[in-house]
């Protein structure tokens, strides 16, 4: 028995001690400007990696490596240029002789590292297409937002969910949206639901610099004109056109078909103070115009009462609002940190409406939609996210969030404070 | 009375007026394609539009071959921390890569407006967007 711990233990000590070894994850030919770019599975010795053509064999014969480089912008690459015609790509075969690499801070050295190469070109090409025409995947949707509660401002607590979903309509700059934003606490519940379609579009505010910076021919020039482009403030803006389908989650008791324009502006990513460890960004939007038209507007019986307030629902039919906004995100992250607080991300978002013509809405006292409003409604949404630990695949902490105003199409008032759980993949940081 | 022939002083003037623009037009052609030449693969271009919509990464074109800050940065995704671009802001960086490779406009306009991607995929599509230009 314990002749068979003490193997045991001495296999797992001598696992423990295995060193790391350097894998070849990719292998990019390009026979069009003779060159080969090997990508490994740990960064490279900055430096002191051999970059001698005599420390690369390869077959088949007819190639010649004529040059070997480091990558900029890639520290798990090496490149290689060669001379002579490679009909194949997946008859390439390298061997690296030896190469020093890092793990940690660590150097380590390894030999005869063999990379071969393995896809046809059109193959790596519609590969690459479809990875980056991708549509985005929400945070949202990859946060549990574990044992989550809403608590109003008066007590009791309940159950909550925020939803958003980008499907792929396969059009460059159209993306359709699903938007829920309920709770089950009255008080709490934006009765917020929003479907449709956004086609968005881009202006950066540094077209001059840049087109400046393809035709600066001096070493001065170039270095005056990124100066430039990195003490800027704003980015740029984009428009947003978008028709949508507003309902009451999720009964639809009011709904409306809405087309929506707008504009905004958004400020660079800016450090935050002198360190690297955080940063803010925020933007601002300054106009956007919602028209459309009434689908529903609460119980068809209470309309045909005859009572002042279905006479008034009766009436409800366009829609007319101007919107304006602005955000702002803040980060921090100091992972060598001696407290347990490790992450910090805060986002602060409001939104306000002005509404032209009187629109059906939620009453709260009543629990029916009884009554008609116009002009300004303001919604303010603050989350803010503390995370005290980290794993290989999740890193887990708490969510507070606080939101106050009212959202269409229910101009449901909510004034609640939400508190959680958070476990949250990390694959948003990890690198590939 | 014979006719003047049609070699004088007129036709040689014409014939300059005509070559002249047509020789710097062929000129500027030159240039320009030298200019797109030293292109390439698109990688300085991906930096620089990432650098003018964050201020966390750094290019310094002044040097053969660049170097960039973060120096992986080729293996993070936009929203990466060290990099923090936004969805919102994707579109914008689109338009600036638009700006530094107009080429191939249609392309890069059908990269998603999706932080979630790596900067060394994109990287690689627009790489293989040039060289299917035959941008050498």
């Amino acid at each position: 028995m314990r002749l068979a711990l003490a193997l045991f233990a001495a296999a797992c000590a001598a696992l423990a001690q295995q060193p790391p070894t350097l894998k070849v994850e990719y292998v990019r030919v390009d026979p069009e400007i003779s060159r080969i770019e090997v990508r490994f599975s740990e960064a490279l010795e900055a430096g002191g990696v051999n970059l001698d053509e005599d420390n690369v064999t390869c077959a088949p014969d007819d190639i010649v490596i004529t040059g070997v480089a480091t990558v900029p912008g890639r520290s798990r690459a090496l490149r290689l240029t060669y001379k002579g015609a490679l009909a194949d790509p997946a008859k390439l075969s390298l061997t690296f002789k030896k190469l020093t690499f890092l793990r940690g801070s660590a150097i380590h050295a390894a030999e005869n590292v063999k990379a071969q190469g393995s896809e046809s070109i059109e193959a790596r090409r519609e590969r690459v297409r479809r990875l980056v025409t991708q549509q985005p995947k929400p945070s949202s949707q990859k946060n549990i937002f574990a044992s989550g509660f809403v608590t109003t401002a008066s007590g009791g607590t309940t159950g909550g969910a925020d939803i958003a979903l980008n499907p792929d309509l396969g059009v460059p700059g159209l993306t359709s949206f699903v938007q829920i934003k309920k709770t089950t606490q009255e008080g709490g519940d934006p009765k917020n639901f929003e479907g449709g379609a956004r086609y968005r579009k881009g202006i950066s505010f540094e077209r001059g610099l840049l087109r400046r910076l393809q035709t600066a021919s001096t070493a001065d020039d170039l270095s005056r004109i990124q100066n430039q482009i990195s003490n800027s403030w704003w980015a740029g803006g984009v428009f947003d056109f978008a028709a949508k389908l507003e309902g009451m989650a999720t009964t639809f008791d009011i709904s409306n078909f809405v087309g929506e324009t707008g504009f905004q502006v958004l400020t660079r990513t800016k450090a935050l103070g002198g360190s690297r460890k955080g940063f803010w960004r925020a933007f601002v939007a300054p106009g956007a115009i919602e028209g459309g038209q009434s689908l529903r507007a609460g119980d068809t019986t209470l309309q045909k009462s005859g009572t002042p307030a279905g006479v008034a629902l009766k009436q409800v039919d366009w829609i007319a609002r101007y919107k304006t906004g602005l955000g702002m995100t803040l980060f921090f992250e100091d992972t060598e940190a001696a407290y347990p607080l490790r992450r910090v991300e805060l986002d602060m978002n409001g939104v306000m409406r002005n509404l032209f013509f009187a629109e059906a809405m939620y009453n709260k006292q009543t629990k029916l939609i009884d009554r008609t409003g116009k002009g300004v409604r303001a919604y303010g949404q603050i989350d803010l996210k503390l995370y005290m630990g980290e794993t290989a695949k999740a890193r887990y902490g708490f969510k507070l969030s606080y939101n106050r105003g009212s959202l269409p199409p229910a101009f449901a008032r909510v004034k609640s404070f939400q508190f959680g759980f958070l476990w949250e993949s990390n694959d948003d940081t990890q690198q590939q | 009375m014979k006719p003047t022939p049609k070699t004088g002083k007129s036709m040689r003037r014409k014939a300059r007026r005509r070559a002249r623009p047509a020789a710097a037009g062929s000129v500027l052609k030159r240039m320009i394609a030298a200019r797109e030449a030293v292109v390439t693969d698109g990688a300085l271009q991906v930096c620089q539009a990432v650098a003018a919509v964050t201020s966390l990464v750094t290019v310094d074109a002044t040097k053969t071959p660049f170097t960039v800050k973060p120096p992986d940065l080729f293996e993070r995704k936009f929203n990466d921390p060290k990099v923090a671009i936004s969805n919102e802001q994707m579109s914008i960086f689109k338009d600036n890569l638009t700006r530094l490779l107009p080429q191939i406009a249609g392309p890069i306009s059908q990269i998603a407006d999706n932080a979630d991607l790596l900067i060394g995929d994109v990287s690689d599509f627009v790489m293989d967007a040039l060289l299917s230009k035959g941008n050498r």
